[in-house]
């Protein structure tokens, strides 16, 4: 039953695909810019984008990260910085967030070659409360926890994205960016490296692939991806402070990462929309909402430990069916 | 005599207080095949690891076609035209037999990250090429059939084919093959026999561990035996057979 559905997708996947983006596109109008929908859903696709960053992190190449939200971090305290204190535009903020991002994560990618599995998640989740500290001690540049107020609304060309109709339809181009990033860098030459790498590290150096070189690269990328989430974010939020980057948060993304399933895209991209949208359902049981979290963790590993997508490879689904398709046609060729 | 193009020069590794391999000496001709026996223990795979990068040995110098390789990284070794297979099959479970092959094919293509994420022609054309080679060796291998399974799915026999395959993926000038029999049966080693042969035919040139005397005797053209380390007797098969010390090794020493 569920493997024909899934077999009706891989079949169907531009008509899915092209179905998911009308109904992105249409969401603001179908809501009628309702601004509490609208506030939901731009942070629901800022940690699409975050939820697909740790992805390549941890799906992918099989690095368990517990510290995603500080490359976010970065990147909004980049941009809010450039922004607030040189006036740069966020044409420049924006990029500049990821780069920096991507630099932090670069020395996060050299450290983590000298350990792995759980020593190297604990390194990670100490990384995160560096970058805390930092933003939280740092005053003459962070502001310390009074944080940093009136960042300006993205604005391109003129165009400034004051509404939050607008600030949705920019999100969503960054989130359909860094799709098609994350799903080219996975099927490629690069991506194989990667996916031989998280199934065998001497194996993968072996067959001639630079082991180092390539996960400092995944590092590099990844970082970059929050960090332009963080860089977005914080032209949307117009207020930073560090209690917004901490540990608490790098569970948050990993939990959504889990939920949808390890090295899948739209795995991804549904586990961060329902961990967003579902505790937004619950603002009555307001204790509940922290026991969700955990639960959601705990029954995953227990059920399905791969996520809801993350044993469906619909690429690998639909070679299967071609293939089949076409040795049937052989056979009645040959008949 | 053709040319060379693997000679070791006195390896020696040590592990702590323990000599794995000790003073080994081999050469690998263009075209050949060559044996590399011993008992249990005697340092067969440990010599493996040093010719593929995986350690550094302490003593003694390899050399690919005519480069020194000495304590070279295992994927500059692999570009450099040399890669095995395990004795306890590794493949990629997380991909298809396919992928597999492909990812072998990897260090003779160029695309970088930015290539493949711009979609340039470069990408695409290697894309298209890596699939085309990669179909060309699972025919060698005889696995086109279930290119699309998952690796791991296959029976224990094809899970080595598919391996061995994905070490020819990369095009080398010297192939390892560490107990490539292990664990078939006579029908199975029969086979295999036969296709190392035609892999030979085909232009490669092979140095293989094996404990299945059958096999070492119906293939190899030259055989070298180690024994605690140490490499005790060269020859071809039939002087091997016959070399008392060989068998002492095997056998146990009369008194």
């Amino acid at each position: 039953m569920l493997s024909k559905l899934e077999n009706a997708i891989a079949k169907h996947q531009p008509q899915v695909i092209a179905a998911f983006f009308v109904l992105a596109l249409a969401f603001p109008m179908i809501m009628s810019g309702s601004s509490y929908v609208m506030n939901i859903s731009v942070m629901a696709l800022t940690y699409v984008i975050l939820t697909l960053s740790l992805n390549l992190v941890t799906g992918y190449l099989g690095t368990t990260n517990l510290g995603q939200a500080a490359f976010f971090g970065v990147g909004a305290y980049t941009s809010a910085i450039l922004a607030t204190k040189l006036g740069l535009p966020f044409l420049l903020t924006l990029p500049l967030a990821a780069v920096m991002a991507g630099l932090v994560g670069m020395l996060l990618g050299f450290i983590t070659l000298r350990v792995s599995g759980r020593y190297l998640s604990i390194v990670t989740l100490g990384f995160c409360e560096i970058a805390r500290l930092i933003e939280l001690n740092w005053y003459d540049l962070t502001n310390g926890p009074l944080g940093i107020m009136n960042i300006p609304a993205p604005k391109i060309f003129g165009f400034t994205f004051s509404n939050l109709m607008s600030k949705y339809y920019l999100v969503l181009v960054l989130v359909i960016l860094v799709v098609i990033v994350v799903s080219r860098m996975t099927q490629s030459r690069t991506g194989r490296a990667i996916s031989a790498i998280k199934s065998d590290e001497l194996v993968a150096d072996v067959m001639g692939i630079n082991v180092k070189k390539t996960k400092i690269l995944v590092f590099v990328v990844a970082s970059a991806i929050a960090g332009l989430a963080g860089g977005f974010y914080a032209h949307y939020i117009s207020f930073i402070d560090p209690t917004s980057f901490n540990y608490d948060k790098s569970i948050q993304i990993m939990s959504m990462a889990i939920l949808g399933g390890m090295g899948s895209i739209p795995g991804s991209i549904i586990g961060a929309i329902i961990l967003t949208v579902l505790p937004e359902l619950l603002r009555d049981f307001v204790l509940l909402r922290q026991v969700l979290y955990g639960v959601v963790i705990v029954a995953m590993v227990l059920f399905r430990p791969t996520g809801l997508l993350g044993s469906v490879n619909f690429k690998h689904i639909l070679q299967r069916l071609r293939f089949h398709e076409m040795k049937a046609k052989e056979g009645t060729a040959h008949e | 005599m053709s040319k060379v193009l693997l000679r070791t020069d006195n390896i020696t590794q040590r592990f702590g207080g323990l000599t794995a391999v000790s003073q080994v000496s081999i050469e690998l001709h263009e075209h050949e095949i060559v044996g590399i026996i011993g008992p249990n223990g005697a340092g067969k795979t440990t010599f493996f690891n040093v010719l593929t990068g995986i350690y550094t040995p302490d003593e003694g110098k390899v050399w690919l076609d005519g480069e020194d390789i000495t304590g070279k990284m295992p994927h500059e070794i692999a570009k450099l035209g040399m890669t095995r297979n395990f004795q306890n099959i590794r493949l990629f479970g997380n991909m298809t037999i396919l992928e597999n092959i492909m990812t072998g094919i990897y260090c003779r293509k160029k695309a970088t990250l930015l290539d493949s994420i711009l979609g340039t022609k470069r990408h695409r054309q290697e894309e298209k090429e890596t699939e085309e080679e990669a179909l060309h060796y699972l025919e060698i291998v005889g696995l086109a059939d279930y290119r699309y399974d998952m690796a791991t799915s296959l029976p224990y026999g094809q899970q080595r084919k598919l391996e061995i395959g994905r070490a020819l993926a990369s095009n080398p000038k010297v192939l390892l093959l560490d107990e490539p029999a292990a664990g078939m049966n006579d029908q199975e080693t029969l086979d295999l026999a036969n296709f190392i042969k035609e892999l030979r035919d085909m232009g490669y040139s092979i140095v293989l561990i094996e404990h299945d005397m059958r096999l070492v005797m119906n293939v190899c053209d030259r055989i070298y035996v180690l024994n605690y380390g140490a490499q005790i007797a060269q020859g071809t098969p039939d002087e091997i057979k016959r070399n008392p010390e060989v068998i002492a090794a095997y056998l146990g020493e009369e008194d």
